[in-house]
């Protein structure tokens, strides 16, 4: 999707989207450090926002904001080597250990959750906060049907079973499968 | 404003490799997606150290990753109100704030559980039948349903039976070695394996595998086992797996109730000749029905005989099924069966090859309680069947459920048992009513 965006603040509200999550990995593997790597990853897009009569192409823009993330986090790696304020503990070290893997894995994770599409996301997203179907549908402009599908489609995606979508995502389906088979067949053990 | 600084020379110090390497298998081990190889390399990592299978086990909890992912969609948002903050020319474009904040969820949550327990209520009072004994005075509390005192699903339990020797109870409490008369060293791993001592190639040497052990798991529980060939067995609930402390080098051959996930190792000991390994299932009188052979590969096994005699079902490798049942006298023309095949042999005698089945729903169970039940096209009474194996509960038909429409769902098998109830009761409304009556699920017409 090219875009030349001269002022159009829904055009930068995509870029957010599509890049937040890639940059904040990109920086915490480079830092390890999840506030420092939250805030130059926003700064850095807030500075395209600041430089977009600048970029003559998404290919040049991109090339930018990585450029910006990654020499910002070099500076930060040397400020920490003279200014480093604690010491090294031995114990910490575990837990560093399960940090690293974490971010990494959730990465992996959150990599898959951004090729949903917005409406996949955003239904997923107010599931996980427990928000009931009725008013997803309602925030989105959709019928409750639609956000069943859409969560639905999600879970399918993934390949990947969370807890608690299941449950709300399955019985309505399977209802509705089960009220189509009755419908098409005559006799309920032709199915097996 | 305090900040947590992390020292940068982290790499230097752990193994850069494993960031890389494993994150990446546990994502694929989360979505089922590991080939042969992965899964080994992954299981080596964890098997290398206490702190390794912590970390395996912390990175493998649903929950977390759950909470990990929501974290990550809030902060991105949340994020946005901060660059906004500072460019308020872009206020105009709210991201995606898309929901209200919680309150209002937990108010309509509470809502529905009151409606369901009050018409759960309002369902057991027009019940006519009188209940079975065990019926409690907080039965005909509104407030709540039922509370399903110590039904628990699946853990890891099993017993093991020596020749000579009563059962020896296994419950991740176990002693570290279980030592035997005849000297071959059992050593209890991890809270759900024993795994018996690997034979040296000499051993195969012998005459006769002598008298079999047994291991058994009881309903609601599961068990792993390594025999002494390096292959390994991992039993469902109920069911039971007998084999000899030491291989022969004529043939391996176990013998099976219930289901067991196999991944048999390739043995060949001695001038290259490769020894079979045998899979023969007894059926309820101890009777040897159909034997499995096998040449080094991965399959399941279920001869739980709820609907068909058996389900065999191929991972990856060959087997070759022979029938033994009066009706295929012709022993000599094996059913062969490729990866992803199943071969069901029903009740009738006849065997069935499907070409591709969902072997991720098959062998489901096997991930415990992170797994699910898979019920896809399933007949009630195999469903019910496999819960009442899973959550060790009787089931009481009071009515007549051959003729149902079968089931077709997915639940999670770490779920406490008033919600399967409640999802059964959904899915079959209004034909059937279930209750549950302390360790008893009753199927009846409302």
């Amino acid at each position: 999707m090219r875009r030349l965006h001269l002022g159009d603040q829904t055009a930068f509200s995509e870029i957010y989207n599509q890049f937040y999550t890639r940059l904040y990995y990109y920086a915490y593997g480079l830092i390890h450090n999840r506030e420092e790597a939250e805030d130059i990853v926003l700064n850095k897009l807030l500075s395209i926002w600041q430089r977009r009569h600048a970029f003559k192409s998404r290919a040049d823009m991109k090339a930018y904001v990585y450029v910006a993330v990654r020499n910002a986090c070099y500076d930060y790696l040397a400020y920490m080597k003279v200014h480093r304020t604690t010491e090294f503990r031995p114990e910490e070290m575990a837990d560093q250990k399960y940090e690293l893997f974490r971010e990494e894995l959730i990465s992996l994770v959150m990599e898959e959750i951004e090729k949903l599409t917005p409406r996949e996301r955003a239904v997923m997203h107010m599931t996980l906060e427990e928000i009931p179907e009725k008013e997803i549908a309602e925030q989105l402009g959709i019928s409750v049907k639609r956000v069943y599908n859409l969560r639905y489609e999600a879970i399918q995606k993934l390949k990947f079973r969370l807890p608690g979508f299941v449950w709300m995502a399955m019985p309505v389906l399977e209802k509705l499968l089960r009220t189509c088979l009755l419908e098409s067949s005559s006799h309920p053990l032709d199915y097996f | 404003m305090l900040r947590a600084y992390r020292i940068p020379h982290i790499n230097s110090i752990l193994s850069m490799q494993e960031v890389q390497t494993i994150p990446g298998l546990i994502y694929k081990y989360l979505k089922d997606d590991l080939t042969r190889t992965e899964r080994d390399e992954l299981m080596d990592w964890v098997n290398q150290s206490p702190e390794n299978l912590s970390l395996f086990e912390r990175l493998t909890d649903r929950e977390m990753i759950r909470n990990a992912i929501r974290e990550m969609l809030d902060i991105k948002e949340s994020m946005w109100e901060k660059l906004v903050a500072k460019a308020p020319e872009l206020q105009n474009e709210p991201v995606r704030r898309t929901y209200t904040k919680p309150k209002y969820s937990v108010a309509a949550v509470v809502l529905v559980l009151v409606l369901g327990a009050a018409a759960y209520f309002i369902i057991r009072f027009r019940d006519q039948e009188p209940a079975t004994a065990g019926n409690t005075p907080s039965d005909t509390s509104s407030q709540k349903p039922i509370v399903a005192v110590n039904i628990t699903p699946a853990g890891h339990h099993a017993s093991l039976t020596l020749p000579n020797q009563s059962p020896i109870v296994l419950d991740g409490s176990t002693r570290d070695t279980i030592s035997l008369a005849a000297g071959v060293p059992i050593t209890a791993r991890q809270p759900h394996t024993i795994q018996y001592a690997l034979q040296a190639k000499e051993q195969y040497g012998r005459d006769s595998a002598g008298p079999l052990h047994i291991l058994s798991t009881p309903r609601g529980g599961l068990y792993n086992i390594i025999l002494p060939d390096g292959s390994t067995a991992f039993l469902n609930a109920a069911s039971s797996l007998r084999f000899p402390p030491v291989f022969t080098d004529s043939v391996r051959q176990v013998f099976v109730t219930g289901q067991v996930l196999f991944n048999v190792a390739a043995i060949a000991p001695s001038n290259g000749k490769k020894i079979p390994f045998l899979v023969t299932i007894l059926n309820s009188n101890g009777e040897e029905k159909t034997t499995i052979e096998v040449l080094g590969t991965y399959f399941d096994v279920n001869a739980y005989q709820d609907h068909a005699l058996l389900k065999a079902t191929l991972l990856e490798g060959s087997i070759r099924i022979y029938d033994i049942t009066e009706k295929n006298n012709r022993k000599n023309k094996p059913i062969v069966l490729l990866p992803l095949q199943q071969a069901i042999l029903d009740r009738r005698g006849n065997f069935t090859v499907r070409k591709k089945v969902d072997t991720a729903a098959v062998v489901s169970w096997t991930k415990g309680s992170e797994g699910v039940f898979n019920f896809y096209n399933l007949p009630l009474q195999e469903a019910l069947g496999e819960i009442s194996r899973w959550y060790n509960v009787d089931v009481l038909y009071k009515t007549d459920v051959s003729l149902l429409s079968p089931i077709a769902s997915i639940l999670p098998r770490n779920a406490p048992i008033n919600k399967i109830i409640e999802v059964l009761n959904l899915i079959y409304r209004p034909d059937i009513l279930f209750t549950l009556e302390e360790r008893t699920i009753v199927v009846s017409r409302p």
